[in-house]
């Protein structure tokens, strides 16, 4: 045992310059990586601003008494999707008519009555800001016979929903190259470190070491490489969206969560790299044998 | 106590390495195993600690048959071997202590016996003064001085020398064949490969010859009825 942890170190002490280039390895492999989910977490977020834009507004025909104007409130609450609604009275439409409008506010005076309609803001739960659920819903409110109109930018919500199926699209094949381009670079990486110590292994082999303790100490060392790597490049990455976090502060930064998936994807490469690796190089060591043995 | 019976082995199809060897290698005995290069003899040793298996026939080593044994035999059985090969298989990055040792620690020998068995054993190979060298400060001869102790630190039964003074100026071939004797009269067998006749000198040794794979009298190796060989 004590060997093991002696022999860990010393493959760490004696190759300085091997794990220096292993370790920058596996820190740039997993820096991008990183910066990708922050990317994706952001990306979202974006889309998740632009889905609360989302508005619909039903409007309501004239003469209707407050009375049904409460009962319409219920009845659309009821609809599935609806999350909230909000009752804009006429008087209510033309200040903030005046509101949005500053300077050509003057334009409802030509009126001698408010020509604004009431309306009633309906706020739809995220789960159905799609095109389909919202023409659903928008066509279950046009048929209370209250209701004149239901505006909600059909198309502007269709073309939104058209960007976000692309971008996930985009995002989700670059997710998987970067996924697959890590895993195989740090691999081969960890693959050489532990080949250029054939000549160890084999004389290990030879004196009648066993597996585990041939193995176990380049499992460590790799695991050792994934931690370190993935903790400069997560060092890195904190530092740059803290600070591109205090500029801009739509950015998102997910903080420790994040942290701890680089760390882990950091580790679980080193691990299984350096496992593969070194039973691969035994395996080939050992060559071809005459028998399989069990 | 090593026992070949009927072993073939080939490597590329057709091409025969061993072909139908048996034979016995007893306790204790100095044995040679004589040949030409690419005879067979470094695949008769590979076969003594496992590392090649027969295809026909079977081996038992100290109790080990061929057939049956399990992987994670393997290296109990090689604890019990040793072996030392033409181009000492020394670690470049290790001192000659620390390549000595090295036997020791990968093969869980408790920790406090560990420097007391090296030094008895480099001093044994008369490589105490040399502990710190590095192998590349080394001649051939103290190199594969400090392979045979790395070999015998464990005590095996039988250490496998195959050709160890390949690489070796005849001033230091003398002195590893008087340390190989020497280990042997301590009671651990040697088989020594060599392609060397003038190499053996000792009259209590065995020699086994072996030509094309085929365990043939010593004085066969080069037989005069393979013209093509006596052309060379």
């Amino acid at each position: 045992m004590i060997y093991i942890i002696q022999e860990a170190f010393k493959g760490f002490s004696k190759n300085k310059s091997m794990n220096f280039i292993t370790i920058g390895i596996i820190t740039v492999s997993i820096f991008i990586f990183g910066l990708f989910i922050v990317g994706t977490a952001n990306l979202m977020n974006i889309i998740k601003l632009a889905e609360d834009k989302i508005e619909m507004i039903a409007y309501i025909n004239n003469n209707v008494s407050n009375e049904d104007i409460d009962k319409l409130q219920n009845n659309i609450m009821s609809i599935a999707g609806v999350q909230s609604v909000e009752f804009i009275s006429k008087d209510k439409a033309k200040e903030n008519f005046r509101k949005e409008f500053k300077e050509d506010a003057d334009l409802l005076d030509v009126f001698e009555q408010n020509p604004l309609p009431a309306s009633i803001k309906v706020y739809v739960s995220m789960a159905y800001k799609d095109p389909q659920s919202l023409k659903e819903i928008s066509s279950k409110i046009s048929l209370f016979r209250e209701i004149e109109d239901v505006n909600y930018g059909a198309e502007w919500v269709d073309d939104l929903d058209r960007v976000i199926k692309i971008l996930f699209l985009i995002d989700f094949i670059i997710g998987i190259i970067i996924t697959l381009a890590s895993i195989f670079i740090v691999f081969n990486t960890i693959r050489l470190t532990v080949h250029a110590r054939r000549d160890q292994i084999d004389i290990m082999d030879l004196v009648g070491a066993t597996e585990s303790y041939i193995e176990i100490p380049y499992i460590i060392e790799g695991i050792f490489h994934g931690l370190t790597g993935s903790l400069i490049s997560a060092g890195i990455l904190y530092l740059m969206f803290s600070f591109l976090h205090a500029r801009f502060p739509d950015f998102l930064f997910i903080g420790n969560s994040i942290i701890y998936i680089l760390i882990i994807f950091g580790v679980f490469l080193g691990f299984t790299g350096s496992f593969m690796s070194v039973k691969q190089c035994m395996s080939e060591i050992r060559g071809m044998k005459s028998r399989k043995i069990k | 106590m090593i026992e070949f019976s009927n072993v073939s082995k080939s490597f590329k199809k057709e091409w025969l390495a061993i072909k139908n060897v048996s034979l016995h290698i007893k306790k204790g005995q100095f044995t040679f195993l004589i040949g030409k290069s690419g005879a067979g003899k470094s695949t008769l040793m590979k076969m003594i600690y496992m590392e090649l298996f027969p295809e026909e026939g079977y081996l038992s080593v100290a109790g080990y048959d061929s057939r049956t044994i399990k992987r994670k035999e393997i290296p109990m059985l090689r604890r019990k071997i040793g072996v030392i090969f033409q181009d000492f298989k020394l670690l470049p990055d290790r001192n000659v202590y620390d390549n000595v040792a090295f036997a020791l620690k990968v093969t869980g020998e408790p920790y406090r016996n560990i420097r007391k068995k090296t030094l008895d054993t480099l001093a044994a190979v008369r490589m105490s003064h040399k502990r710190n060298s590095y192998p590349y400060q080394l001649s051939g001869g103290e190199q594969q001085k400090v392979a045979i102790a790395r070999a015998v630190i464990r005590e095996p039964f039988i250490l496998l020398a195959d050709e160890p003074t390949g690489n070796v100026d005849p001033e230091g071939s003398a002195e590893i064949l008087n340390l190989l004797y020497e280990i042997n009269t301590q009671g651990t067998a040697v088989l020594m490969a060599t392609h060397d006749h003038s190499l053996i000198k000792r009259e209590s040794a065995d020699v086994i010859g072996i030509r094309e794979g085929k365990i043939v009298k010593p004085e066969n190796i080069f037989s005069k009825l393979d013209t093509e060989e006596v052309e060379k």
